[in-house]
């Protein structure tokens, strides 16, 4: 029995679909394939209960597979090429597990800025389909930060139920 | 056999049926946790259950089923097979008293990697035991039971405790002594795994069941009530949506009235499966 909490394999993503996914990204030279999706959840303290959080989350049409990371309390996400994400539907699933999603951390996702009617700075993604209104610090001072440009960011959601989701970047490259 | 003696016989068997309960996620296996399973998630335990007390041996396969209707609320339906119940009076085999419960998560504290929780309990024993001959398998009666249970979760140790109160009806003249269950566990898990890996959990348990006396029309029926504390390890081996667990207890005090058996010893077996 390993004593350390390890990484798994994504549940459910065949290792011919990851290499297949992983050729298309580097065909297109587009960095969409490495972004990635984690929840922050709290709650998780088992392997048996986690199972709850698997059932819940598979459900959801985006979700091809997950990876339990435990005693970071983040669960990986593999999303499915094309879908649209759901924000709140990933709380929900969540909530109906038994647990608390506390954030969704985002790494190395890439989008195209615009504002609405209200002047908020929003970012529209592809891959996966989505659209998140930008929390920024330094939003004036930051070079590059105009509507049409594309732009990569990191950072979080914390209220996962907000629509649109609210991102707070931070990280950003061109 | 007079209805006095078939008061005793039935008071010892419903401690058994009722002591034990299913496991949602990591709970005392003697004892009552605060955990609800997942919002539509199916769960199917059976197990072994043993108690052992001077002349009488009673072995039980309880079957239980638990679906969870919300996040907060399951609901769980008991279904037990007496395999063998020998008393002085003979040996007989067949289904006992089932039990209908639901819990209700009241509230809840999540963590990082731990959480505390509270439930209310509530349920009806069933009056589907044959409560007839020398050696009955029920009680006759509708028996409904309420309870609290709280706990701590984490990856490292868990803490139980709960309290649940049997309010036994009268039935056919007699009105057995009601129950007050009380419970505390603690728990440790030695080593740390990840989600697709074995995980183990040790607990220790206390369970005391104190009975008040039955009544008849003559008043209070003679070598009924008692008071009995057991205590004993117990281990749960899980992987995934599958847990298998084990437990054994031994009385650490038994206050009985007039000529009762002490208790020996009770065990239990049991694999649980979440779909």
């Amino acid at each position: 029995m390993r004593r350390t909490d390890q990484t798994e394999p994504y549940a459910r993503l065949g290792s011919g679909a990851a290499a297949l996914a992983l050729a298309v990204l580097l065909l297109s030279g587009a960095t969409a394939g490495a972004s990635e999706f984690t929840l922050r959840v709290d709650g998780l303290a088992c392997p048996f209960c986690a199972f709850g959080v698997e059932k819940k989350l598979l459900e959801l049409p985006s979700v091809t597979g997950i990876e339990v990371l435990l005693d970071e309390g983040k669960i990986v996400l593999a999303l499915r090429e094309g879908a649209a994400l759901d924000v709140a539907a990933l709380d929900e699933a969540v909530r109906k597990a038994g647990f608390t999603a506390r954030a969704l951390l985002v790494r190395d996702l890439p989008g195209v800025l615009s504002r609405d009617p209200q002047g908020e700075l929003l970012l529209t993604c592809s891959e996966p389909s989505v659209t998140f209104r930008l929390e920024l610090d330094d939003l004036d001072a930051r070079p590059g930060i105009e509507e049409g440009r594309t732009l990569v960011v990191s950072g979080s959601v914390t209220r996962l139920a907000t629509q649109p989701p609210l991102l707070t970047v931070s990280t950003t490259t061109e | 056999m007079t209805l006095r003696r078939w008061g005793v016989r039935c008071g010892s068997l419903a401690l058994g049926l009722l002591a034990s309960s299913a496991v949602h996620a990591h709970e005392p296996v003697f004892g009552v946790g605060p955990e609800t399973i997942y919002e539509g998630g199916v769960g199917v335990e059976v197990g072994w259950d043993f108690e052992d007390g001077g002349d009488e041996r009673t072995a039980v396969v309880d079957t239980e089923l638990i679906y969870g209707v919300t996040p907060d609320f399951s609901l769980t339906l008991e279904v037990p097979h007496v395999l063998r119940r020998h008393t002085e009076d003979g040996t007989r085999s067949g289904l006992g008293d089932m039990l209908v419960r639901g819990k209700l998560q009241v509230w809840k504290r999540d963590r990082l990697n731990a959480s505390e929780k509270l439930s209310l309990i509530a349920g009806l024993k069933l009056p589907t035991g044959s409560e007839h001959g020398d050696v009955p398998l029920g009680t006759g009666s509708y028996d409904p039971v309420f309870g609290i249970a709280a706990g701590h979760e984490s990856r490292s140790w868990y803490a139980f405790g709960s309290i649940r109160y049997l309010l036994r009806t009268r039935h056919d003249g007699l009105n057995r002594g009601d129950r007050i269950f009380y419970d505390v566990a603690a728990g440790l898990r030695p080593w740390k795994t990840g989600y697709l890996e074995p995980d183990l959990v040790f607990l220790l348990e206390f369970n005391g069941i104190a009975t008040a006396q039955d009544r008849d029309r003559a008043g209070a029926v003679p070598s009924t009530g008692r008071n009995v504390g057991w205590l004993g390890p117990t281990a749960l081996l899980s992987y995934r949506n599958l847990m298998t667990k084990a437990g054994i207890q031994f009385p650490v005090y038994a206050s009985r009235r007039g000529s009762q058996e002490r208790p020996d010893l009770r065990a239990v077996l049991a694999i649980e499966v979440h779909f």
